[in-house]
């Protein structure tokens, strides 16, 4: 019994010893829990920037978008942890500086911007390309199917999506409204009224001209596509057949020349965007005709005059009576294959590509290639309704590729733009077709090495 | 110690080595994988490798119209250039020299065209120059002139060649200026002696003596003239027509606009014999006039 007693107390005393350890173990419990929770806090916090740290490289032009990424990077950047390294370039410099990164193998570059008609069979075929399926899949409130179909289209490739569409654009036609009433010239609708409209506004004397196009070869190659359509031709045929000696390529390129003529001095020298849009900007040029995307350069009255008196309207009809602008998606973002930091790379385009970035893109004469973005309220009440319907009409009828869209495409459109220089120095009839008869030929080696 | 001892044994090697390691890593690789690759035909746009095509890239350049234009416009902008440039320089050299005061300065003024950046002063000039807006024709248009297309076929070259020699000639008249300063008086006093006039001893004697500096001087712009690219393209981009169309412009557009590297390649080796070629005669012409005048 005595053993029993003995047995219970000592129980009895185990237990309160026990008892009385209890606070305390319950706090070392506690303590544990809270730092296992500290621990789920922190591990929380670095799944909310899981990037923390990073520095990505993005190679890109300038652009409307580009100006709404710019200014809401820090945002950006201090909700991921993200460093965004942006380089912007002049168009070709930037997809020299993307090809040579990726031709030598590079991890210069994650983020790239393309031209989705002219790098992306040469790209996607060379594996220059991160393919984003999985991310988009991954990525509940992207909405990519917002994008319109025809701006997917383009960045896809046999199922594999390879960018995500940024800018889109289409030929159009600004016109100085003070100019033409001055002249008495009313809005071409066709290439007839176009060409005589540009001759009624070539007043040399008073320091006034026709029309700002862009004049060197391989720049005006973009521009000068409306036309050749317009006049029923094209770069080359489905069977992969040149066709830049048919009589429509032809009359095409004469009428682009004489348009050229009917600019300022040096217009068929002028390498680029630049003269054009100062010579539109400072009213020496009553037209000008180049991509949508452009109007920025043009509405703003602080830098340029033309802006109170700037006019919207379609790209003229051609000779069938049928308008054919090109309409397209001008610039796309990718994911290098040899970038080091591919999520976060995707972050980075998942957040530039968003509903609201494309919002601030059109904010920003950026033009979205997503439909929500063209319905936001923001955006009706800053955007020009005459450019908004200039942009609808150029939307439906749009021609999707405004340049040779094959393989070799920057060697084709060299050889295009070749021609649009003989035009513009000068030839006419026979001699033009003689002259442009070899390079047709060179187009065609191209092609076939490409069957 | 024996470290040492070797050290002493090879210090002639051991200073090269630096200078070797950069010519070797920097120059002589590139160089050689451009001769490589200018054997092969590689459109570096396709997955496609290199194909081995001996000479043909020479052949078929060489018998390219466009191709040999721009070989002779390199020539003909590097001799025109190089003719105004030199003339100019050394005639301000002689001029400025003999200004007493405020040296400082107009050497300083001077110096402005050489150390601006020149694609930005090709934009600018390009800007000067526009037909319409340009301050140029802006000018003529005020005094009543007529106005000139300068970017036409026919002016073009004439217009580079204002921009160029502007660039260019502060080169020569700079060193042409630390050559006169370096020259003994004592032969000028002789010539005095003798009754020279000025005429005669800027004649007879400064440019004499000063031939290898402006042979020097002629050779470092001669080489840039070859070279030339940034102001080209700011100005012209070899337009119209390709008329301003240089060798280096030319490489360019095969490399990066027909990404045809193998051609681009053998263009850049047919450049650099005629650079060598130049730099080599340049040499050989200021040795021989150094060993008759010096």
């Amino acid at each position: 019994m005595k053993k029993l007693m003995a047995m219970l107390l000592a129980l009895a005393m185990v237990l309160s010893m026990a008892a009385c350890a209890a606070p305390s173990e319950t706090a070392e419990t506690q303590t544990a829990t809270e730092a296992t929770e500290e621990t789920t806090a922190t591990a929380t916090e670095t799944t909310d920037k899981p990037f923390d740290g990073t520095t990505i490289t993005v190679v890109t032009t300038s652009s409307g978008p580009i100006t709404a990424v710019q200014n809401n990077l820090d945002e950006f950047e201090a909700a991921t942890g993200i460093t965004v390294n942006m380089e912007l370039y002049e168009f070709q410099e930037a997809i020299d500086k993307i090809n040579i990164n990726a031709a030598a193998g590079g991890s210069d570059v994650d983020v790239i911007c393309y031209r989705p008609i002219q790098e992306t069979t040469t790209w996607y075929n060379n594996g220059y390309f991160k393919t984003l399926n999985d991310y988009i899949a991954a990525a509940d409130d992207y909405d990519y199917e917002d994008f319109f179909p025809s701006a997917r289209q383009v960045t896809t490739v046999d199922g594999n999506i390879v960018g995500i569409p940024y800018l889109v654009e289409g030929e159009m036609l600004w016109y100085n409204k003070k100019l033409f009433e001055e002249y008495g010239v009313s809005v071409p609708t066709n290439f007839d009224e176009l060409l005589a409209a540009a001759q009624a506004l070539y007043d040399p004397d008073n320091n006034v001209y026709g029309i700002s196009l862009r004049g060197e070869g391989n720049s005006a190659v973009t521009q000068f596509s409306g036309f050749l359509y317009g006049f029923g031709g094209d770069f080359f045929d489905d069977d992969m057949n040149a066709t830049m000696n048919t009589p429509e390529a032809l009359a095409a390129l004469e009428y682009y020349a004489d348009l050229v003529a009917l600019g300022p001095d040096g217009q068929a020298a002028s390498s680029g965007t630049a003269d054009g849009i100062n010579w539109f900007n400072n009213e020496i040029t009553a037209m000008r005709i180049d991509a949508y995307s452009q109007t920025f350069n043009h509405n703003d009255p602080d830098t340029a005059l033309v802006a109170e008196n700037l006019g919207y309207a379609a790209f003229p009809a051609g000779v069938n009576g049928e308008a054919t602008p090109y309409n397209i998606v001008a610039w796309a973002w990718g994911i290098s294959s040899t970038s080091e930091h591919q999520d976060a790379a995707w972050e980075f385009i998942k957040w530039a590509s968003s509903k609201e970035m494309e919002v601030q893109s059109m904010l920003q004469n950026g033009f979205s290639a997503r439909t929500s973005a063209w319905q936001d309220e923001r955006v009706a009440a800053v955007v020009d309704p005459e450019l908004m319907a200039v942009v609808e009409e150029t939307g439906e009828v749009g021609y999707p590729y405004d340049r040779p869209h094959n393989a070799n495409s920057s060697e084709v459109r060299a050889i295009v733009g070749q021609m649009i220089d003989l035009a513009n120095s000068g030839l006419r009839g026979d001699e033009l077709a003689a002259a442009v008869e070899p390079l047709n030929q060179q187009i065609q080696e191209i092609l076939d090495s490409e069957k | 110690m024996h470290l040492r001892a070797w050290i002493n044994r090879n210090t002639k090697w051991l200073f090269t080595l630096p200078t070797l390691t950069f010519v070797v890593v920097c120059i002589g690789y590139p160089l050689c994988y451009a001769l490589n690759m200018s054997l092969h035909s590689w459109r570096m746009s396709l997955v496609d490798k290199p194909v081995f095509v001996g000479l043909q890239n020479y052949i078929e350049l060489l018998s390219e119209s466009r191709t040999l234009h721009a070989i002779w416009f390199t020539f003909k902008y590097f001799l025109v250039a190089s003719f105004f440039e030199v003339t100019l320089g050394v005639t301000l050299a002689l001029m400025i020299s003999k200004i007493k005061r405020a040296q400082g300065w107009i050497r300083t003024g001077f110096l402005f065209p050489m150390v601006a950046t020149p694609i930005a002063m090709g934009y600018v000039w390009k800007m000067m120059f526009d037909s319409s807006l340009g301050l140029i024709n802006g000018l003529l248009r005020f005094l009543g002139i007529a106005t000139v297309n300068w970017f036409s076929a026919q002016n073009v070259f004439r217009s580079l060649m204002i921009m160029e020699v502007w660039t260019g000639t502060p080169l020569i008249l700079l060193i042409t200026l630390a050559g006169i300063t370096g020259l003994s008086t004592d032969v000028y006093e002789s010539a005095k002696i003798d009754g020279a006039n000025t005429l005669q001893t800027t004649f007879r004697i400064t440019l004499p003596l000063l031939s290898p500096t402006i042979i020097m001087a002629f050779l470092l712009r001669g080489i840039e003239l070859l070279k030339i690219y940034d102001i080209i393209l700011a100005m012209t981009a070899g337009g119209p027509n390709q008329s301003t169309e240089n060798l280096n412009l030319l490489v360019y557009t095969y490399a990066f606009d027909y990404m045809q590297m193998g051609k681009a390649c053998a263009l850049m080796i047919i450049f650099f014999l005629i650079v060598m070629a130049f730099a080599l005669i340049s040499m050989a012409l200021k040795k021989r006039i150094e060993s008759r005048y010096l």
